[in-house]
Order: structure tokens, then sequence, then C-alpha cells
């Protein structure tokens, strides 16, 4: 091989800098949008350049301002960190009123949205447990989804099994693949583990795409009936949105629960320091499973509801895709956090909505988004604290 | 006087080196034995070996009589009762000071999945004592001062002093100190002297690894010597510091004959 030679120092030069993003989103939107239109991509890409250095040369605090601005306020940050106790008491329940309430008052379309936002709430709180709580990278989330998922559709239209019996069963059985796939793969570390769990997300996908005489393959099942509770059938968004609400209140309430309790901390410490946590007395592997059952169960759980709501399941609901906006809803709501998590899932559910008006440029906004967010605030939207819990131990 | 620790034999090789060489060592209930020895002469691997982190090539080592703890994992043998620190700190960073004591209550404790759901009454009680009996020996070793700062923060003499508090917490039968007084100065030596007697006073067992000697010769109840993987000496701290063979592997095999 020859040697190329550093070119370092010509990017360096602002200009050059600025041409090499300007063709760098060029290509990247290339494919996406074809040689022409992409020229407006790569223009708009320009002229922010050129206001960034406009900007720079005119006052070069400017773009520190800008990056304290995504920091976060201190203000902010710290009142957050020291609200009074009854903050914290009377928030989450007043909340869950508030949303409840506003149920009421919410279009058809808005209610949709908001109850898929609630499915993706519990899945990105599962993988919470397993990513912020404990640590471990898991690529493949979305195939407990797929497991709880495909449990209803076929034991429904196969045996009638009624939602509220499906609900834990379909819990109970992504656990099981949690542990069946977590006893041989725990004892990796890091991107091994990610590599396997990508692997297991995609045989799961293949399976039910060829499984013909289970799943039906890539057509799906069709005809799964709607929960109903004491004759009361769910049929309407309405509905289906406040089974959301509380299970999401459920979720984040054990989520809580989870993360305060003798398991959470050892989670931590294992997260922290795995050799340390191990020589403590810590049984890292076991804990590591637990958490990886835990996290699939919710999984599952998510997977029923989400078959309940759709009454359709087909393979193509539980790509890659998904688990990777999962994961995202996770990193950029604030591994750990419960409220971070909860926030970051809202937010990404309802992102595509909202730029909808920019039709296939959304996704270009979004991966502008991600890129801004995880360069200036990479601890996520709403961090952990576990400097609160102190000073209210203190007083 | 009861047998605490017994290592028999103990080989550990890696591919073509030998890093701990057929080593005998027993250590009596409530003692402070210490293990010194040049760099490099194999006591952290020795450690490894008895804490479950190395699984020994040849040899075994028994916790009292008959207790069997080579091969088991580390957690198993913090929960039969032997704990180690480390000889570069490794504290839980981000956790607060009292938080990682608390850790160290784990394999003593055992709120599991629903007892943390459902929070019953005993679950709370158990959180409550975890708290309690962390505060306590954050205080035994010098350390209440810094509770609910971040382990990360705190300065570095109390650092070790935290991590033997979490040690502790795991209410250790034989407490592993790996180099505890690296780094300190003479102020902290002589606090960490204090220390390690008084959990000599909890009738806990001290293996020490330590490589100031005023800690070593002031506190032992016995020191063995290793060099190059094997144990060339045993011995009170005076019988220790006369033999000629230990003066030839700190000082060179020169110095050693003209004595």
């Amino acid at each position: 091989m020859t040697q190329t030679g550093d070119v370092s120092h010509v990017l360096r030069a602002p200009l050059a800098r600025a041409a090499g993003w300007t063709a760098a989103f060029y290509l990247m939107v290339l494919p996406l949008m074809g040689p022409r239109r992409g020229l407006w991509v790569a223009l708009a890409v320009l002229v922010v350049q050129a206001l960034a250095l406009a900007a720079d040369r005119v006052s070069p605090a400017s773009r520190e301002r800008l990056a304290a601005a995504l920091r976060g306020s201190g203000r902010f940050s710290a009142w957050m960190e020291l609200r009074p106790a009854w903050v914290r008491t009377v928030a989450p329940p007043a909340l869950l009123l508030a949303l409840a309430a506003a149920g009421l008052g919410m279009s058809p379309y808005t209610l949709d949205v908001a109850t898929n936002a609630g499915i993706y709430v519990l899945l990105a709180l599962g993988l919470n447990i397993v990513v912020g709580m404990a640590g471990l990278l898991v690529l493949g989330y979305i195939a407990f989804s797929a497991v709880g998922a495909y449990t209803y559709a076929i034991l429904n239209t196969q045996f009638h099994l009624s939602f509220w019996l499906a609900l834990p069963l379909g819990g109970a059985l992504a656990a099981c693949f949690g542990l069946l796939l977590g006893l041989p793969t725990l004892r990796l570390r890091g991107d091994y583990l990610a590599i396997v769990t990508l692997g297991f997300g995609e045989i799961t996908r293949i399976t039910l795409n060829n499984w013909n005489s289970l799943t039906n393959g890539p057509n799906g099942i069709l005809g799964i009936q709607p929960p109903s509770l004491f004759g009361f059938t769910f049929s309407q968004p309405k509905h289906y949105f406040y089974l959301l609400l509380a299970m999401v209140a459920l979720a984040a309430f054990f989520s809580r629960r989870l993360e305060r309790s003798r398991l959470g901390r050892a989670w931590v410490a294992m997260r922290e320091d795995e050799t340390a946590a191990e020589s403590m007395g810590v049984p890292t592997l076991r804990l590591k499973l637990l958490a990886f059952t835990l996290a699939a169960f919710w999984g599952g759980v998510a997977g029923v509801l989400f078959a309940s709501k759709q009454l359709f399941v087909s393979p193509e609901s539980f790509n890659f895709l998904e688990s990777v906006m999962v994961l995202c809803m996770v990193v950029l709501g604030g591994m750990g956090s419960v409220p971070g998590v909860i926030l970051g899932a809202v937010l990404l559910a309802f992102l595509p909505e909202v730029l909808r008006g920019v039709a296939e440029y959304r996704l270009i906004v979004f991966g502008a988004a991600m890129v801004l967010l995880m360069q200036y605030r990479p601890q996520g939207i709403w961090p952990s604290s576990r400097r609160y819990e102190e000073f209210r131990q203190e007083a | 006087m009861a047998q605490a620790l017994a290592i028999q034999n103990l080989t550990m090789r890696f591919d073509g080196l030998t890093a701990v060489d057929h080593v005998d060592l027993s250590l009596q209930d409530k003692q402070i034995v210490s293990l010194i020895g040049p760099n490099g002469a194999g006591k952290t691997t020795l450690f490894n070996c008895v804490t479950g982190h190395y699984a020994p090539t040849e040899g075994t080592v028994h916790l009292g009589r008959d207790e069997l703890l080579s091969g088991l994992p580390p957690h198993t043998i913090a929960k039969k009762g032997v704990v180690r620190t480390f000889q570069n700190i490794r504290l839980f960073p981000a956790m607060s000071a009292v938080e990682n004591v608390m850790v160290g209550r784990h394999c003593r404790t055992r709120a599991g999945v629903l007892g943390a759901l459902l929070g019953p009454p005993s679950v709370r009680r158990e959180e409550r004592a975890i708290r309690e009996r962390a505060r306590e020996l954050l205080a035994f070793c010098g350390a209440a001062a810094y509770e609910n700062q971040q382990a990360r923060n705190l300065p570095y003499g109390a650092q070790r002093r935290l991590e033997i508090a979490r040690a502790l917490a795991a209410e250790p039968r034989i407490l592993c100190l790996d180099e505890p007084a690296a780094g300190m100065n003479p102020r902290e030596t002589a606090g960490l002297i204090a220390l390690i007697t008084a959990i000599r006073g909890l009738a806990i067992t001290v293996f020490l690894i330590e490589h100031h000697m005023n800690v070593v010769m002031s506190i032992s109840d016995r020191v063995a010597v290793m060099d190059h993987g094997v144990k060339i000496a045993e011995g009170t701290a005076d019988q220790v510091q006369k033999d000629p063979v230990v003066i030839a592997a700190y000082l060179g095999e020169a110095v050693g004959n003209r004595l």
C-alpha cells in the first residue's frame, strides 16, 4: 500500500472543511434524492457552513454558546436534580392524570400516534433494563416483541386465547427466549454480545418469514381479535390509548422500583466495574441473565399489545430498524433514566409524524438531530441523576 | 488456633512463565499475614488464585479445614468469606461512597425481583439495614465524611479506605488487601495501620500484600516472602528481616553473600 499522506492540515482550513461537509452530504443523499435534487441539500449545507463561519468571525464565542444551549443551561439541570421531594412524588401521578384527561380531547389520529408511542415507551423501558441498568448492548431487541406478538396472533386465531391471558403468556415466552439466548451468550462482552443479539433478531424475523405453516410467512396473520373486558370490546383508538397508558404507568413504576432496589444497585456496580462487582460477591452472570430475561419479558408484553392493536402481524414489523429505533430512544433519552427513556421514546415516536410535512427528507432531519444531540449531549436529554437521592439523604 | 486458609502446592503458569511456583502457605485465624517480595514476584497472581480470578494450574486453596475454594468463581468465594481489595483501586466511580459499600452487602442480603417490584415491608427493612450497616462501616473505616460523594471525587487515601469498607460489608472471614498503603503519605499510612489492627479486632484474618516495610513489620503476625514465584522465606517479621535469602532477594546476590 502506498502512503497517502496526512490530509488533516488541509481539513483544518475552514473552506476546505465546508467543501468536505458539502460533498459528504451530497454523496449521502445522492441515492435517495438523485443528482439534481441532491444539489439543494448540498447548497443548504453550504449555506449553513457559511453562516456558521460568519458567526464565528463576528463572535468566536457564539459556537460555545450554541454548544452550551444544547448541553442545557446549568440552572435548569440544577433544579431538576434538587427539585423538592413533593415534586418527585406528585409529578408522575399528576402527569398520568393530565394525559388521561388529554386523551378525552384528542383526535383519533393523535390517539393512534400516542398509542404507538406508548408501545415504543414500553419497549424502551424494557430495553432500558438491559442496556441502561445492566450496561449490556443488545441490538436485536425487537425480536422479543415479535415473539410476544406472534404468541398472541397464533394462539388467538387458532385457539381463541383471550388477550388477558396472552399478555403474561407472551411476556413469559419472550422471557424464555431471552433466557435461552442469554445462557450461552452472556459470557461475551460488549461488541460481541451486540453482534450475537443482532443475529438473533435477524434469525427470528427470517424464521417468521419462512415458517409458512405456523406464521403464514410474509403475508402475516390476519383476523386477530381485539381485547375485551367483561363484554366490553376495545374497538376505538381511545380504548387502546387508555390501555397503553395503564401499561406504561405500570412499566414505569416497576422500572423505578427495580432501579432503586438491591438488584438495580448491583446492575450499576456491574456496569461500572464488572471485575470489582464479581469480587464483592455479586453473581454477575446470573444478574446479566436476569436483566436480559426481564427486558425480554417487557418486549414480549409490548408485542402482545402491538398485535392486539394492529389486529395483524407480519415479519415486516420486526425488522432491524425497529431495534435500532428503540435503542436510539434509550440512548437519546438517557440510559438508565426512567423519565429520560420515556421522553426519548415519546419524542422519537412523534418526530416522524411531526416531520411528515417534509416527507422523504425526514430521515435526514432525524439523523441530523441525532448527530447534534449525541455531539453536544451524549448523556441524553434527561440523564439519570444519582445525586438527587444523596441530597435528600442529607436533609 | 484454627486454620483460616490453606494454600497447598499452588502453581500458576501462563504459557512459559511460571508466575507462582508450588507455594505452600497457611493462615491462622485472626492473624495478620503479610506477603512481601520484589515487584513481579507473583504476589498479586497468588491473590488472584485465592480469590478466584485465576484458576490455578496446580494445587489447591482451602478455606478453614476442608472447604475447597480453587476453581470456584470469584462471587462464590466472596460469599464463602474471602474478599479482596485491588492494587489499583477499583471502586464503582459514579456511585456514591455509601452505595459502594452497599454493593458489598449484596451477597449477605436476598431481595429478588419480586421483592424489588412489590416492595413488601421485609424488603424495605432489609434495604434500610443495608444502608445503616454501610454507614457504620464507612465510619469504622474513617470515611464517613464522604458518604454522599461520588467515589471518583474522593481523595486518594479515602478511596483506599472506601475500598476496605466495601470489602468489609461482605462480612469476610479473610480480608485480602493488595498493597493498601501504595501511594499513601506517612500520616495516611499510620491511619491504615490502625485500621488494619482494628479489623483484626473484628476477628477477621488479614492477608496483606505490601511494600511499605514499616506497615508490614509493625503489624504482621507472620510474613511470607516471594521471589520469582517461589516462597523463599516465612516467619515472624524479625526472622524474615534477618534471613540472608530475603536480603539477597531484595538487595541482590552480591550484598547477600557479603552478609
